[in-house]
Protein backbone atom coordinates (compact mmCIF):
# COMPACT_ATOMS: atom_id res chain seq x y z
CA UNK A 1 0.00 0.00 0.00
CA UNK A 2 1.33 3.79 -0.92
CA UNK A 3 0.02 6.81 0.28
CA UNK A 4 1.56 10.28 0.25
CA UNK A 5 0.58 12.44 2.88
CA UNK A 6 1.38 15.94 3.46
CA UNK A 7 2.46 16.59 6.63
CA UNK A 8 3.41 20.60 6.81
CA UNK A 9 4.73 20.12 10.44
CA UNK A 10 6.20 16.90 12.10
CA UNK A 11 5.14 17.83 15.83
CA UNK A 12 5.30 14.97 18.42
CA UNK A 13 2.84 12.67 17.82
CA UNK A 14 2.54 12.94 13.99
CA UNK A 15 4.64 9.94 13.04
CA UNK A 16 2.59 7.54 15.51
CA UNK A 17 -0.82 9.19 14.01
CA UNK A 18 0.32 7.60 10.29
CA UNK A 19 0.66 4.44 12.07
CA UNK A 20 -2.52 4.22 14.08
CA UNK A 21 -4.36 5.67 10.66
CA UNK A 22 -2.71 3.83 8.02
CA UNK A 23 -0.67 0.80 8.96
CA UNK A 24 -2.69 -0.84 11.46
CA UNK A 25 -5.05 -0.98 9.13
CA UNK A 26 -3.50 -3.91 7.91
CA UNK A 27 -4.46 -7.41 9.43
CA UNK A 28 -0.78 -8.01 10.57
CA UNK A 29 -0.39 -4.74 12.01
CA UNK A 30 -1.95 -3.65 15.32
CA UNK A 31 -1.49 -1.51 17.91
CA UNK A 32 0.38 -2.96 21.16
CA UNK A 33 0.54 -0.52 23.99
CA UNK A 34 -1.38 2.68 23.34
CA UNK A 35 0.26 4.02 26.10
CA UNK A 36 3.59 3.77 26.54
CA UNK A 37 4.45 7.72 27.07
CA UNK A 38 3.75 10.79 26.24
CA UNK A 39 3.48 10.20 22.26
CA UNK A 40 4.69 6.86 22.63
CA UNK A 41 3.54 3.94 21.23
CA UNK A 42 4.44 0.69 20.57
CA UNK A 43 3.15 -1.91 17.72
CA UNK A 44 3.37 -5.61 16.88
CA UNK A 45 3.87 -7.13 13.14
CA UNK A 46 2.42 -10.55 14.06
CA UNK A 47 1.79 -13.33 11.21
CA UNK A 48 2.63 -16.72 12.69
CA UNK A 49 1.92 -18.66 9.68
CA UNK A 50 5.03 -16.52 8.31
CA UNK A 51 7.27 -16.78 11.46
CA UNK A 52 7.00 -13.26 11.74
CA UNK A 53 6.34 -12.13 15.16
CA UNK A 54 7.94 -8.52 16.45
CA UNK A 55 7.43 -5.17 18.19
CA UNK A 56 7.97 -1.54 17.41
CA UNK A 57 8.35 1.11 19.66
CA UNK A 58 7.24 4.34 18.50
CA UNK A 59 8.36 7.12 20.45
CA UNK A 60 7.23 10.38 19.46
CA UNK A 61 7.79 13.06 21.35
CA UNK A 62 10.13 15.18 19.69
CA UNK A 63 9.53 17.22 16.57
CA UNK A 64 10.56 15.84 13.37
CA UNK A 65 11.32 12.72 14.04
CA UNK A 66 10.67 9.48 16.24
CA UNK A 67 12.99 7.20 17.81
CA UNK A 68 12.49 3.90 17.21
CA UNK A 69 13.06 0.32 19.49
CA UNK A 70 12.58 -3.34 18.23
CA UNK A 71 11.31 -5.61 20.83
CA UNK A 72 11.02 -9.44 20.65
CA UNK A 73 7.77 -8.46 22.76
CA UNK A 74 6.26 -5.80 25.11
CA UNK A 75 4.36 -5.86 28.33
CA UNK A 76 1.77 -3.48 27.72
CA UNK A 77 1.02 -2.89 31.72
CA UNK A 78 4.48 -2.14 33.07
CA UNK A 79 5.24 -0.62 29.74
CA UNK A 80 8.28 -1.85 28.78
CA UNK A 81 10.24 -3.76 26.55
CA UNK A 82 10.51 -7.45 26.90
CA UNK A 83 13.18 -10.01 25.82
CA UNK A 84 15.56 -9.11 22.86
CA UNK A 85 15.64 -5.68 21.36
CA UNK A 86 17.31 -3.64 18.71
CA UNK A 87 17.27 -0.62 20.51
CA UNK A 88 20.47 1.67 19.29
CA UNK A 89 23.83 1.45 17.89
CA UNK A 90 25.86 -0.18 18.88
CA UNK A 91 23.40 -2.78 19.28
CA UNK A 92 21.41 -2.72 21.55
CA UNK A 93 23.08 -0.09 23.78
CA UNK A 94 21.45 3.36 23.05
CA UNK A 95 24.87 5.35 22.41
CA UNK A 96 22.94 6.49 19.13
CA UNK A 97 19.43 6.47 19.05
CA UNK A 98 17.71 5.34 16.30
CA UNK A 99 15.67 7.95 14.43
CA UNK A 100 13.09 8.05 12.02
CA UNK A 101 12.74 11.57 10.64
CA UNK A 102 9.33 12.27 8.93
CA UNK A 103 9.38 15.77 8.63
CA UNK A 104 7.40 17.26 5.31
CA UNK A 105 5.34 15.45 2.58
CA UNK A 106 5.68 11.66 3.52
CA UNK A 107 5.44 8.78 0.98
CA UNK A 108 4.47 5.72 3.26
CA UNK A 109 4.76 2.33 1.77
CA UNK A 110 3.82 -0.81 3.98
CA UNK A 111 1.98 -4.02 4.26
CA UNK A 112 2.02 -7.40 5.60
CA UNK A 113 5.70 -7.67 7.01
CA UNK A 114 7.03 -4.36 6.48
CA UNK A 115 6.65 -0.26 6.71
CA UNK A 116 9.03 2.16 5.00
CA UNK A 117 8.52 5.31 4.24
CA UNK A 118 10.38 8.49 2.47
CA UNK A 119 10.64 12.33 3.40
CA UNK A 120 10.34 15.30 1.25
CA UNK A 121 12.09 17.70 3.70
CA UNK A 122 15.25 15.09 4.75
CA UNK A 123 14.93 13.73 1.61
CA UNK A 124 15.70 10.26 4.37
CA UNK A 125 14.12 6.46 3.55
CA UNK A 126 13.55 4.67 6.62
CA UNK A 127 13.01 0.70 6.07
CA UNK A 128 11.39 -1.62 9.50
CA UNK A 129 10.22 -4.81 9.41
CA UNK A 130 11.29 -8.15 7.28
CA UNK A 131 13.22 -8.55 3.97
CA UNK A 132 11.94 -10.62 1.46
CA UNK A 133 13.60 -13.63 3.06
CA UNK A 134 15.66 -16.64 1.65
CA UNK A 135 14.80 -18.67 4.51
CA UNK A 136 11.39 -17.77 5.58
CA UNK A 137 11.49 -20.15 8.53
CA UNK A 138 13.57 -17.86 10.43
CA UNK A 139 11.97 -14.24 11.66
CA UNK A 140 14.91 -11.54 10.84
CA UNK A 141 13.40 -8.04 11.14
CA UNK A 142 15.60 -5.59 10.39
CA UNK A 143 16.03 -1.50 10.95
CA UNK A 144 17.01 0.59 8.70
CA UNK A 145 17.18 4.53 9.52
CA UNK A 146 19.44 7.19 10.90
CA UNK A 147 20.89 7.29 13.96
CA UNK A 148 22.31 11.14 15.66
CA UNK A 149 21.33 14.26 13.55
CA UNK A 150 22.49 12.31 10.73
CA UNK A 151 21.59 14.05 6.98
CA UNK A 152 22.49 10.70 5.36
CA UNK A 153 19.49 8.69 3.29
CA UNK A 154 19.78 5.15 5.33
CA UNK A 155 18.63 3.48 2.36
CA UNK A 156 20.96 4.60 0.03
CA UNK A 157 24.06 3.88 2.69
CA UNK A 158 25.49 0.50 2.63
CA UNK A 159 26.65 -0.49 5.87
CA UNK A 160 25.79 0.12 9.47
CA UNK A 161 27.82 3.26 10.54
CA UNK A 162 27.17 4.10 14.41
CA UNK A 163 26.93 8.09 14.12
CA UNK A 164 24.99 8.03 10.88
CA UNK A 165 23.19 4.92 9.52
CA UNK A 166 21.32 2.23 11.84
CA UNK A 167 21.74 -0.91 9.51
CA UNK A 168 20.95 -3.90 11.79
CA UNK A 169 18.31 -6.99 12.20
CA UNK A 170 17.09 -7.42 15.65
CA UNK A 171 18.11 -11.70 15.02
CA UNK A 172 19.96 -12.57 12.36
CA UNK A 173 19.55 -16.41 10.67
CA UNK A 174 21.28 -18.16 13.55
CA UNK A 175 19.45 -16.09 15.97
CA UNK A 176 22.26 -13.99 17.35
CA UNK A 177 20.45 -10.24 18.65
CA UNK A 178 21.54 -7.05 17.06
CA UNK A 179 24.02 -7.64 14.02
CA UNK A 180 24.81 -5.52 11.41
CA UNK A 181 24.03 -5.22 7.83
CA UNK A 182 25.44 -4.80 4.66
CA UNK A 183 23.62 -4.29 1.28
CA UNK A 184 24.85 -5.66 -1.67
CA UNK A 185 28.35 -4.56 -3.42
CA UNK A 186 28.77 -2.97 0.20
CA UNK A 187 30.23 0.35 -0.36
CA UNK A 188 30.84 0.39 -4.31
CA UNK A 189 30.22 3.35 -5.65
CA UNK A 190 30.03 1.93 -9.42
CA UNK A 191 26.50 0.96 -9.01
CA UNK A 192 24.45 2.86 -11.96
CA UNK A 193 21.40 2.34 -12.85
CA UNK A 194 20.70 5.12 -15.70
CA UNK A 195 20.21 3.44 -18.97
CA UNK A 196 20.99 4.10 -22.36
CA UNK A 197 17.15 4.53 -23.33
CA UNK A 198 17.40 7.70 -21.13
CA UNK A 199 15.64 6.17 -18.31
CA UNK A 200 16.79 4.43 -15.07
CA UNK A 201 16.29 0.47 -13.98
CA UNK A 202 15.63 -0.45 -10.43
CA UNK A 203 16.12 -3.69 -8.50
CA UNK A 204 15.79 -4.93 -5.23
CA UNK A 205 18.93 -5.00 -3.42
CA UNK A 206 20.13 -7.92 -1.93
CA UNK A 207 20.86 -7.51 2.50
CA UNK A 208 23.80 -9.59 3.61
CA UNK A 209 25.72 -10.11 6.73
CA UNK A 210 28.15 -8.46 8.09
CA UNK A 211 30.84 -10.82 8.43
CA UNK A 212 32.37 -13.05 5.78
CA UNK A 213 30.84 -14.88 3.89
CA UNK A 214 28.57 -12.38 3.96
CA UNK A 215 25.86 -14.53 3.31
CA UNK A 216 22.35 -13.31 1.68
CA UNK A 217 19.26 -12.94 4.16
CA UNK A 218 16.88 -11.59 1.70
CA UNK A 219 15.89 -9.01 -0.83
CA UNK A 220 15.07 -5.63 0.73
CA UNK A 221 11.22 -5.73 -0.96
CA UNK A 222 10.73 -2.69 -2.78
CA UNK A 223 13.90 -0.69 -2.61
CA UNK A 224 16.75 -0.55 -4.84
CA UNK A 225 20.04 0.85 -2.68
CA UNK A 226 23.08 2.32 -5.47
CA UNK A 227 25.17 4.00 -2.92
CA UNK A 228 26.62 7.16 -3.76
CA UNK A 229 26.74 6.60 -7.71
CA UNK A 230 26.42 9.88 -10.34
CA UNK A 231 23.40 8.36 -11.77
CA UNK A 232 22.03 11.64 -12.70
CA UNK A 233 19.07 11.97 -10.04
CA UNK A 234 17.82 14.49 -7.88
CA UNK A 235 15.93 14.42 -4.75
CA UNK A 236 12.30 13.50 -5.03
CA UNK A 237 11.83 12.84 -8.66
CA UNK A 238 9.95 9.31 -9.19
CA UNK A 239 10.45 7.40 -12.56
CA UNK A 240 8.30 5.13 -13.97
CA UNK A 241 10.13 1.79 -14.28
CA UNK A 242 8.04 -1.13 -15.72
CA UNK A 243 4.83 -1.53 -14.17
CA UNK A 244 5.73 1.12 -11.03
CA UNK A 245 6.65 4.48 -10.08
CA UNK A 246 9.53 4.66 -7.74
CA UNK A 247 10.89 7.38 -5.87
CA UNK A 248 14.58 8.26 -5.45
CA UNK A 249 16.12 10.19 -2.63
CA UNK A 250 19.32 11.13 -1.26
CA UNK A 251 19.97 12.43 1.85
CA UNK A 252 20.47 15.85 2.81
CA UNK A 253 24.30 15.30 3.15
CA UNK A 254 26.79 17.17 0.91
CA UNK A 255 27.61 13.16 -0.47
CA UNK A 256 24.49 11.93 -1.99
CA UNK A 257 23.42 8.24 -1.03
CA UNK A 258 20.63 7.28 -3.27
CA UNK A 259 17.93 4.84 -3.02
CA UNK A 260 14.65 4.06 -5.30
CA UNK A 261 11.63 2.94 -3.04
CA UNK A 262 8.88 1.31 -5.16
CA UNK A 263 5.46 3.46 -4.31
CA UNK A 264 3.33 0.24 -4.63
CA UNK B 1 20.38 -21.07 -27.25
CA UNK B 2 22.20 -24.01 -26.91
CA UNK B 3 24.89 -25.15 -24.49
CA UNK B 4 27.70 -27.86 -25.27
CA UNK B 5 30.92 -29.58 -22.99
CA UNK B 6 33.27 -30.96 -25.57
CA UNK B 7 37.31 -31.35 -25.27
CA UNK B 8 39.62 -30.53 -28.55
CA UNK B 9 43.54 -29.85 -28.75
CA UNK B 10 45.11 -26.36 -29.03
CA UNK B 11 46.41 -26.59 -32.10
CA UNK B 12 45.56 -24.09 -34.81
CA UNK B 13 42.25 -24.32 -36.50
CA UNK B 14 40.22 -25.34 -33.31
CA UNK B 15 38.43 -22.08 -32.17
CA UNK B 16 36.70 -22.09 -35.91
CA UNK B 17 36.30 -25.48 -35.80
CA UNK B 18 34.11 -24.60 -32.48
CA UNK B 19 32.44 -21.59 -34.20
CA UNK B 20 31.73 -23.38 -37.39
CA UNK B 21 29.99 -26.06 -35.74
CA UNK B 22 28.07 -24.55 -32.40
CA UNK B 23 27.52 -21.17 -33.48
CA UNK B 24 27.08 -20.81 -37.70
CA UNK B 25 25.54 -24.34 -38.08
CA UNK B 26 22.65 -23.69 -35.28
CA UNK B 27 22.25 -19.94 -35.43
CA UNK B 28 20.85 -18.78 -38.60
CA UNK B 29 21.63 -15.09 -37.55
CA UNK B 30 25.34 -16.28 -37.75
CA UNK B 31 26.99 -16.72 -41.01
CA UNK B 32 30.16 -17.45 -41.83
CA UNK B 33 31.24 -14.27 -44.09
CA UNK B 34 35.00 -14.86 -44.97
CA UNK B 35 37.51 -17.39 -45.00
CA UNK B 36 41.11 -16.32 -46.05
CA UNK B 37 45.03 -16.48 -45.44
CA UNK B 38 45.81 -19.17 -42.72
CA UNK B 39 43.37 -20.23 -40.40
CA UNK B 40 41.59 -17.02 -40.83
CA UNK B 41 37.81 -16.35 -40.27
CA UNK B 42 35.30 -13.44 -40.66
CA UNK B 43 31.77 -14.17 -38.79
CA UNK B 44 28.65 -12.16 -39.56
CA UNK B 45 26.36 -11.84 -36.88
CA UNK B 46 23.10 -10.39 -38.62
CA UNK B 47 19.84 -10.20 -37.83
CA UNK B 48 17.37 -7.77 -40.06
CA UNK B 49 14.49 -8.86 -37.97
CA UNK B 50 15.30 -6.33 -35.11
CA UNK B 51 14.48 -3.10 -35.29
CA UNK B 52 17.10 -1.65 -35.33
CA UNK B 53 19.15 -4.46 -36.81
CA UNK B 54 22.03 -6.34 -35.22
CA UNK B 55 24.95 -6.39 -37.68
CA UNK B 56 28.61 -6.72 -36.36
CA UNK B 57 31.77 -9.12 -37.60
CA UNK B 58 34.15 -11.56 -35.66
CA UNK B 59 37.34 -11.79 -37.05
CA UNK B 60 39.33 -14.58 -35.63
CA UNK B 61 42.38 -15.15 -36.68
CA UNK B 62 43.03 -18.83 -35.42
CA UNK B 63 46.76 -19.65 -36.39
CA UNK B 64 48.19 -19.87 -33.16
CA UNK B 65 48.43 -22.67 -30.76
CA UNK B 66 46.66 -22.46 -27.24
CA UNK B 67 44.78 -19.29 -28.05
CA UNK B 68 42.94 -17.02 -31.43
CA UNK B 69 43.51 -13.53 -31.89
CA UNK B 70 39.73 -12.36 -32.00
CA UNK B 71 38.40 -8.96 -33.52
CA UNK B 72 34.76 -6.96 -33.61
CA UNK B 73 34.43 -4.45 -36.38
CA UNK B 74 31.03 -2.86 -37.88
CA UNK B 75 31.87 -3.40 -41.52
CA UNK B 76 33.77 -5.99 -43.36
CA UNK B 77 35.28 -6.06 -47.29
CA UNK B 78 35.52 -9.36 -48.69
CA UNK B 79 37.76 -8.67 -51.62
CA UNK B 80 40.59 -7.17 -49.34
CA UNK B 81 39.84 -9.31 -46.53
CA UNK B 82 40.15 -6.18 -44.32
CA UNK B 83 37.92 -3.28 -42.22
CA UNK B 84 35.89 -2.04 -44.82
CA UNK B 85 35.22 1.42 -43.88
CA UNK B 86 37.23 2.70 -40.80
CA UNK B 87 34.24 4.50 -38.41
CA UNK B 88 36.55 3.90 -35.41
CA UNK B 89 33.53 1.42 -34.50
CA UNK B 90 35.96 -1.42 -33.71
CA UNK B 91 37.80 -3.26 -31.27
CA UNK B 92 41.19 -4.47 -31.75
CA UNK B 93 42.82 -4.12 -28.84
CA UNK B 94 42.07 -3.04 -25.18
CA UNK B 95 44.01 -0.44 -22.63
CA UNK B 96 46.54 0.58 -25.02
CA UNK B 97 47.43 -0.88 -28.61
CA UNK B 98 49.83 -3.68 -26.90
CA UNK B 99 46.91 -5.50 -25.67
CA UNK B 100 45.36 -7.13 -28.36
CA UNK B 101 41.96 -9.16 -27.82
CA UNK B 102 42.52 -13.59 -26.96
CA UNK B 103 41.03 -16.00 -26.27
CA UNK B 104 42.71 -18.86 -24.58
CA UNK B 105 41.78 -22.56 -26.34
CA UNK B 106 44.21 -24.80 -24.53
CA UNK B 107 44.10 -28.14 -24.92
CA UNK B 108 41.47 -30.00 -22.86
CA UNK B 109 38.19 -29.02 -22.33
CA UNK B 110 35.74 -26.12 -22.61
CA UNK B 111 32.27 -25.12 -22.62
CA UNK B 112 30.42 -23.05 -25.05
CA UNK B 113 26.93 -20.84 -24.83
CA UNK B 114 25.50 -19.73 -27.80
CA UNK B 115 22.71 -17.37 -28.82
CA UNK B 116 21.29 -15.72 -31.50
CA UNK B 117 23.30 -12.31 -30.84
CA UNK B 118 26.19 -13.50 -28.55
CA UNK B 119 28.63 -16.49 -27.90
CA UNK B 120 30.06 -17.57 -24.62
CA UNK B 121 33.74 -19.79 -24.52
CA UNK B 122 35.07 -20.93 -21.28
CA UNK B 123 38.55 -22.58 -21.41
CA UNK B 124 38.83 -25.63 -19.07
CA UNK B 125 42.46 -25.67 -18.79
CA UNK B 126 42.68 -21.87 -17.32
CA UNK B 127 39.24 -21.71 -16.63
CA UNK B 128 38.72 -18.75 -18.53
CA UNK B 129 35.43 -17.15 -19.83
CA UNK B 130 35.26 -14.82 -22.59
CA UNK B 131 31.53 -12.72 -23.73
CA UNK B 132 31.49 -12.10 -27.68
CA UNK B 133 28.37 -9.82 -28.75
CA UNK B 134 25.08 -8.12 -27.21
CA UNK B 135 23.81 -7.65 -24.26
CA UNK B 136 20.82 -8.37 -22.89
CA UNK B 137 18.69 -5.25 -22.72
CA UNK B 138 17.38 -3.62 -19.69
CA UNK B 139 13.58 -3.82 -19.34
CA UNK B 140 11.87 -1.00 -21.65
CA UNK B 141 14.79 -0.67 -23.87
CA UNK B 142 15.08 -1.47 -27.13
CA UNK B 143 17.51 -4.04 -28.34
CA UNK B 144 20.10 -1.76 -29.95
CA UNK B 145 23.69 -2.21 -31.27
CA UNK B 146 26.23 -2.24 -29.04
CA UNK B 147 28.12 -5.53 -29.16
CA UNK B 148 30.86 -5.84 -26.62
CA UNK B 149 34.17 -7.97 -27.23
CA UNK B 150 34.90 -8.79 -23.28
CA UNK B 151 37.67 -11.28 -23.83
CA UNK B 152 41.32 -12.20 -22.70
CA UNK B 153 44.28 -10.31 -24.15
CA UNK B 154 47.84 -11.55 -24.20
CA UNK B 155 48.45 -12.63 -20.49
CA UNK B 156 45.61 -15.39 -21.32
CA UNK B 157 48.15 -18.03 -19.69
CA UNK B 158 48.11 -16.67 -16.32
CA UNK B 159 45.05 -17.88 -15.61
CA UNK B 160 42.66 -14.50 -14.86
CA UNK B 161 39.53 -14.97 -15.85
CA UNK B 162 38.32 -11.90 -17.92
CA UNK B 163 34.71 -12.35 -17.20
CA UNK B 164 35.19 -12.17 -13.71
CA UNK B 165 37.13 -9.13 -13.65
CA UNK B 166 34.98 -6.21 -13.17
CA UNK B 167 36.60 -4.19 -16.53
CA UNK B 168 39.62 -3.39 -18.56
CA UNK B 169 42.96 -4.64 -17.41
CA UNK B 170 46.08 -4.42 -19.34
CA UNK B 171 47.20 -7.85 -20.57
CA UNK B 172 44.40 -9.91 -18.42
CA UNK B 173 41.01 -8.27 -19.75
CA UNK B 174 39.19 -6.65 -23.21
CA UNK B 175 36.30 -4.79 -22.17
CA UNK B 176 35.03 -3.13 -25.11
CA UNK B 177 31.79 -1.89 -26.77
CA UNK B 178 32.33 -1.91 -30.43
CA UNK B 179 30.17 0.96 -30.73
CA UNK B 180 27.23 2.73 -28.27
CA UNK B 181 23.29 2.99 -28.36
CA UNK B 182 24.06 6.54 -29.80
CA UNK B 183 26.67 5.69 -32.38
CA UNK B 184 29.87 6.37 -30.33
CA UNK B 185 32.93 4.25 -31.29
CA UNK B 186 34.40 1.61 -29.67
CA UNK B 187 34.42 2.66 -25.19
CA UNK B 188 35.85 0.74 -22.35
CA UNK B 189 32.96 -1.40 -20.78
CA UNK B 190 32.95 -1.86 -17.07
CA UNK B 191 30.60 -4.19 -14.80
CA UNK B 192 28.19 -3.03 -12.08
CA UNK B 193 29.16 -2.56 -8.55
CA UNK B 194 33.02 -2.46 -9.89
CA UNK B 195 36.00 -4.22 -7.91
CA UNK B 196 33.91 -4.84 -4.85
CA UNK B 197 34.94 -7.73 -3.34
CA UNK B 198 31.39 -7.98 -1.77
CA UNK B 199 29.44 -9.23 -4.32
CA UNK B 200 28.22 -12.13 -2.24
CA UNK B 201 25.69 -14.75 -3.80
CA UNK B 202 25.56 -17.19 -0.76
CA UNK B 203 22.09 -17.49 1.00
CA UNK B 204 21.49 -18.01 4.21
CA UNK B 205 19.42 -21.22 3.40
CA UNK B 206 22.54 -22.91 2.03
CA UNK B 207 21.21 -21.97 -1.92
CA UNK B 208 22.37 -18.75 -4.00
CA UNK B 209 20.98 -15.93 -5.37
CA UNK B 210 22.38 -14.87 -9.06
CA UNK B 211 21.29 -11.78 -10.87
CA UNK B 212 22.93 -11.41 -14.63
CA UNK B 213 25.29 -8.55 -14.33
CA UNK B 214 24.28 -4.66 -15.51
CA UNK B 215 27.49 -3.50 -17.87
CA UNK B 216 27.96 0.25 -18.40
CA UNK B 217 29.78 2.60 -20.17
CA UNK B 218 32.80 3.18 -18.31
CA UNK B 219 33.18 7.23 -19.56
CA UNK B 220 29.34 8.36 -18.46
CA UNK B 221 28.54 5.62 -16.57
CA UNK B 222 25.31 4.79 -18.43
CA UNK B 223 24.29 0.88 -18.13
CA UNK B 224 23.99 -0.74 -21.97
CA UNK B 225 22.39 -3.90 -20.67
CA UNK B 226 23.35 -7.34 -18.82
CA UNK B 227 25.40 -9.92 -19.59
CA UNK B 228 22.87 -12.38 -20.90
CA UNK B 229 23.22 -15.64 -18.40
CA UNK B 230 26.32 -14.47 -16.82
CA UNK B 231 26.43 -13.23 -12.96
CA UNK B 232 29.90 -12.09 -11.80
CA UNK B 233 31.44 -12.28 -8.84
CA UNK B 234 34.75 -10.19 -7.98
CA UNK B 235 37.56 -11.77 -6.49
CA UNK B 236 35.35 -14.10 -4.03
CA UNK B 237 36.37 -18.20 -4.03
CA UNK B 238 34.45 -19.84 -1.62
CA UNK B 239 33.41 -21.83 -4.69
CA UNK B 240 36.39 -23.55 -6.84
CA UNK B 241 36.08 -24.25 -10.53
CA UNK B 242 33.24 -26.21 -12.60
CA UNK B 243 30.82 -25.96 -9.38
CA UNK B 244 27.53 -26.04 -9.96
CA UNK B 245 24.80 -24.09 -8.73
CA UNK B 246 21.09 -25.26 -8.96
CA UNK B 247 18.62 -22.25 -8.73
CA UNK B 248 14.66 -22.84 -10.07
CA UNK B 249 16.09 -25.85 -11.98
CA UNK B 250 18.49 -23.73 -13.80
CA UNK B 251 21.75 -25.08 -13.66
CA UNK B 252 24.93 -21.98 -13.23
CA UNK B 253 28.75 -23.20 -13.85
CA UNK B 254 31.28 -21.11 -11.58
CA UNK B 255 34.02 -20.21 -13.36
CA UNK B 256 37.02 -18.50 -11.63
CA UNK B 257 40.29 -18.98 -13.34
CA UNK B 258 43.08 -20.73 -11.81
CA UNK B 259 45.58 -17.59 -11.33
CA UNK B 260 46.30 -14.22 -9.60
CA UNK B 261 42.91 -12.76 -7.76
CA UNK B 262 39.98 -15.30 -8.46
CA UNK B 263 37.46 -13.48 -10.21
CA UNK B 264 34.45 -15.18 -10.91
CA UNK B 265 31.70 -15.38 -13.54
CA UNK B 266 28.85 -17.96 -12.94
CA UNK B 267 26.86 -18.89 -15.95
CA UNK B 268 23.72 -20.13 -17.02
CA UNK B 269 24.23 -23.07 -18.98
CA UNK B 270 21.72 -22.60 -21.92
Amino acid sequence: MYIYMAVPIAAGGRISAIWDGKIVSNACWSVKDAAAGTNHKVYQCLDVLNNVNFCVSVNDNQDHYSLIQLWADWDNVGHVGVGDTLSGVPHPAATYPIKAYASGGTHLCYNDHRVMWGTSVYYQMNYIGELKRFDTTKDMPVLIASTGGSLYNPLGYSYNTDSQVCMACLWDQNGAVGQDLRMFAYNSGYKYHRTCNGSWFFWETTVHDDTSPYVAMGYLDGVCSMYNAANGFANGIAPQCGDARWLVLGGNYSTKFWAAMRLT
Amino acid sequence: MAWTSDIHDGSVGKMIDVLDTLLVAVHATWVEYDSFGSNQKVYRCLDTANSPPIDFYIHVDDNYANYCKIYMYDSWDIGSHSYAVDTGCKVIFGSNIAYYPVICKKAGGYYFSSQDHRFIYVDKTEWEANYVGMLGQVPGSLLVQNPLLWVASSGYASGYNPLGYYSESSSFAVTEFMQLAWGRAHTRASAYGYNSAYGAFATIDGGSWLRPTLVFDYDNRIVQGYFKNVAQYYNRNNLVNDDVIVIGGDTWRYVEGTGGALSASIIKQE
